[in-house]
């Protein structure tokens, strides 16, 4: 076991997580960054694999470059390929590579690890074939190819543009756009895109060369089922104001992508205790924050879409914000440095807050896309919980997500309830007349992320067990 | 049509031309792609789309999440269970599912 002990430690290297390294080790400071990928940028910057040899189908490839040689020439402790699987109270960090477990020590931690897809169930979400809107990014982007020959997105929020653009560009075949907007919500929030000019360019680009290849664009509709039919899916489309009656269009294809949004990764959050709060449009259940990013757990951090879904690029700002308040607190930094230095980044994080508060809206599920979950059709696809097992232990008496989970195992297979989070709340909420915000979260347990036994277990010699001794009797 | 042989250009461009492709194995059958490739969309493009079943009702799953959240796309690569959409193609890899 190793036992320095870091003055920092940031988990997830993508935006924000670099920003706050890069501000830090401009001080003399020991920073860890830990991040489960191969390469930094996280997800919005997600490059290639080494062994491809072109990077050229996207042009955000130029800035993860910028940012993957900053975090060469510094002096920051840079640990790809490593997955965090625990927190502890006193600030110890387990990791796990391939074929090694870690454990590492910190005085401060940063997370920022991102978001996760939420998806409202639909009939068949869970056939081979449906994929996430952000999956699709990651393989349109990181791999350079297609999921599919013949795919349809469907879902909300500004990924069903970047989706639909890059396949174009690839030369892919879409057969159709469902957006759950109308129309309507996009103009309402229209004037607020314009405080990010750059971005509102880049994004009318993507629906200019949409509308130019004249791909069938269905507003205010939704998937209601996808069926396997040999290797293709039987898709069918409803318009969202009249999902029980109205008739139905079908439409086929190879790959069904779909995404209602993005979730805060509140992992780590939840695993320290700390306090969070239900926020909507900034995602769902974030961490209550200062305005430093600092949890209610004292030198914990959470920074970027981990403590609200803005975007990458007030994301580099809040990244800023929590390094000079921990440069201030390990007193590199004076009280009127800080307050300077606080006034002009977070001018800077309100202004950019606008243009992504505007890309929420659009990116919220409707309330109405609850008619879309049949009673059989699965919420929690770990553990196969179907609606009417929410609903009969509703009715048997479990009124919180804690109490469902016990009652169902709901929320506690592989993926620790980040897939099927929001559904869950959702029906839940639904068939008890709750909020979601008054049904509470689910606690933070340890694995986050499945650890295979062989790692934990490590090399040892069977001198090394620690024997105890029979108790008598 | 110009336009789209402009696209197929460059799919051709950035795919194949500069990369070195390797062999790998499916079930014991062969197959190839490009060195790198995530081994889950190497299986989802060489038509292995179903590669779990569910624990309770037993449907079947397949790719999903590709940054390694929701766990469906574990696979037996090399002997080890694995997370197919972060592990990579390296020449005679092999997989089972």
């Amino acid at each position: 076991m190793n036992n320095k002990v870091y003055d920092v430690a940031i988990i997830g290297s993508g935006p924000s997580g670099i920003a706050a390294a890069l501000e830090l080790s401009k001080y003399n400071i020991n920073i860890l960054l830990i991040d489960n990928n191969e390469r930094v940028g996280g997800q919005i910057y997600r490059a290639s694999p080494p062994e491809f040899k072109s990077d050229e189908s996207v042009e955000e490839m130029q800035i993860q470059k910028d940012l993957e040689e900053k975090i060469k020439k510094s002096n920051i402790v840079y640990k790809p390929n490593h997955t965090v699987w625990q927190i502890s109270e006193n600030f110890r960090i387990d990791g796990f590579t391939e074929s090694e477990a870690f454990v590492w020590r910190a005085n401060k931690i940063i997370v920022a690890t991102g978001t996760t897809e939420r998806i409202v169930p639909f009939s068949g979400w869970t056939n081979p074939g449906v994929i996430g809107l952000a999956a699709t990014t990651i393989i349109l982007k990181s791999q350079q190819t297609m999921p599919g020959k013949k795919i349809i997105i469907a879902g909300c929020g500004p990924l069903l543009l970047v989706v639909a653009y890059y396949t174009l560009k690839l030369g892919g075949k879409i057969e159709a756009i469902i957006d759950t907007n109308s129309k309507w919500t996009w103009l309402k929030n229209f004037i607020f895109l314009f405080s990010n000019i750059p971005l509102f360019i880049k994004g009318f680009k993507w629906i200019l060369k949409i509308l130019l290849c004249r791909i069938p664009i269905y507003s205010n509709c939704t998937v209601t089922s996808a069926e396997n039919n040999n290797d293709l899916l039987n898709v069918e489309i409803k318009n969202l104001n009249n999902i029980e009656n109205s008739k139905s269009i079908k439409l086929q294809c190879d790959t069904l992508c779909v995404g209602h949004g993005l979730i805060p990764s509140t992992d780590f959050s939840r695993l320290m205790n700390a306090h969070h709060k239900f926020d909507k449009y900034l995602g769902g259940w974030i961490p209550e924050v200062n305005k430093y990013f600092e949890t209610s757990v004292p030198n914990f951090y959470q920074i970027g879409d981990a403590s609200g879904v803005l975007g990458a690029m007030p994301a580099y700002e809040k990244g800023k914000i929590a390094a000079i308040s921990i440069i201030h607190k390990m007193n590199l930094l004076s009280d009127y440095e800080l307050d300077q230095q606080y006034k002009i980044l977070s001018k800077k994080l309100k202004r950019l807050k606008i243009f992504g508060e505007a890309i929420s809206k659009i990116s919220f599920p409707n309330d109405l896309l609850y008619k879309q979950i049949l009673p059989e059709t699965i919420v929690c696809r770990c553990e196969d919980i179907t609606r009417k097992d929410i609903e009969n232990s509703a009715n048997n008496g479990a009124h919180d997500l804690n109490q469902l989970k016990t009652w169902t195992r709901c929320g506690m297979g592989p993926c620790q309830g980040r897939t099927c989070h929001y559904a869950t709340s959702l029906v839940l909420a639904k068939c008890t007349n709750k909020k979601i915000e008054d049904l509470g979260y689910w606690t933070g347990r340890a694995p986050v992320r499945p650890i295979p036994f062989y790692v934990a277990a490590g090399d040892f010699t069977y001198e090394e067990i620690t024997k105890i001794e029979s108790t008598p009797i | 049509m110009l336009k789209y042989n402009q696209r197929n250009k460059f799919i051709n461009m950035s795919s194949t031309t500069l990369n070195r492709i390797v062999e790998f194995y499916i079930n014991e059958k062969k197959y190839f792609a490009r060195e790198g490739t995530s081994v889950a969309l190497a299986l989802y493009n060489n038509n292995y789309k179903k590669i779990r079943k569910s624990p309770k009702l037993k449907t079947d799953r397949g790719l999903f999440c590709m940054m390694g959240s929701c766990q469906e796309c574990i696979v037996n690569i090399d002997g080890v269970k694995k997370l197919s959409c972060i592990s990579k193609i390296k020449k005679n890899t092999k997989i089972f599912i």
